[in-house]
């Protein structure tokens, strides 16, 4: 019962933080958003690896996907706050929350996760969500 | 189509990218190794996009009481990671995450009660399908690895 709940905690804490997200870019601006949040997560995100447990680097030649990963989170860092610039915050979230579809897509083609009929139902049901937000 | 609307593609696909990216890395390094560098290198990267369209002459610090609004973003963020992660340690990864990939309802009704952000019947058609897409899409089918996905998103 308390996994659940941490996860459900989790779950209220980075819906909510979206709010503040949107505030934090129509009173500073997108750019300063930006700069501000990934230096104070930068921060956080120090202190929660290094002051919870043992750091080890044994692998370095994988380095590269948790570098690409974070250069691509960058840049949709990026994009979803100017987005905040013209969308309300409910209906950017909305959006974002496909990106699952990409997620599951690029799982099947190089981490070879099946694409079973569920799946390929969500992703129908997605895109169809998608277009009637975007229309 | 919107240019406006190029900017939420893009997070769609930078953001979509990033995850699969982040499993590989949390499989072949480990979660602690893969969120340190992928922080460090999310990090370098905004610091390098903000710096280079403003340069050091037009960026400045919001020295204002709004800052408190980036901060405190970050901070629940960190906070969400914590027991995200702890929920982790219990409950299956076909549980938790389309648990995680639901957050953003939260953020749909607090943008209606806090923000004043409307709330259209095209939209609610559209939050009810996304929802009973991403429960479908987050299912675990059999041939996935057992191991966990941390993946904080903003």
């Amino acid at each position: 019962m308390s996994g659940i709940l941490f996860v459900l905690v989790a779950m209220v804490l980075w819906g909510t933080g979206a709010i503040f997200s949107k505030l934090g870019v129509s009173a500073l601006g997108p750019w300063s958003f930006t700069f501000v949040r990934s230096l104070f997560f930068f921060i956080v995100v120090v202190a929660i690896v290094f002051g919870t447990g043992k750091f080890q680097w044994s692998s370095k030649k994988n380095i590269i996907y948790p570098i690409g990963a974070g250069v691509a989170m960058g840049f949709s860092l990026v994009f979803f706050y100017n987005a905040l610039e013209f969308y309300e915050v409910g209906y950017a979230k909305t959006i974002l929350s496909f990106n699952i579809i990409v997620t599951v897509f690029l799982s099947s083609v190089f981490l070879r996760e099946k694409l079973n009929l569920i799946k390929s139902i969500g992703l129908v049901l997605a895109l169809g969500a998608l277009v009637i937000l975007y229309i | 189509m919107e240019t406006s609307f190029f900017y939420l593609i893009g997070a769609i696909l930078s953001s979509g990218v990033a995850m699969v990216l982040l499993k590989m890395g949390v499989l072949r390094m480990g979660t602690r190794e893969t969120v340190f560098f992928r922080s460090l290198s999310q990090t370098i990267l905004v610091f390098l996009v903000v710096f280079l369209l403003f340069g050091t002459t037009k960026f400045s610090l919001p020295y204002r009481i709004e800052i408190i609004y980036p901060i405190l973003h970050a901070l629940m963020s960190g906070i969400a990671f914590i027991t995200f992660t702890k929920g982790l340690k219990v409950v299956e990864v076909s549980i938790a995450r389309p648990i995680m990939n639901l957050n953003f309802m939260i953020t749909v009704v607090l943008g209606v009660l806090i923000l004043g952000e409307s709330l259209n019947p095209k939209m609610c058609v559209g939050i009810i399908m996304a929802i009973i897409a991403i429960i479908l899409l987050s299912s675990a089918s059999k041939s996935r690895p057992r191991k966990s996905l941390v993946s904080p998103q903003y």
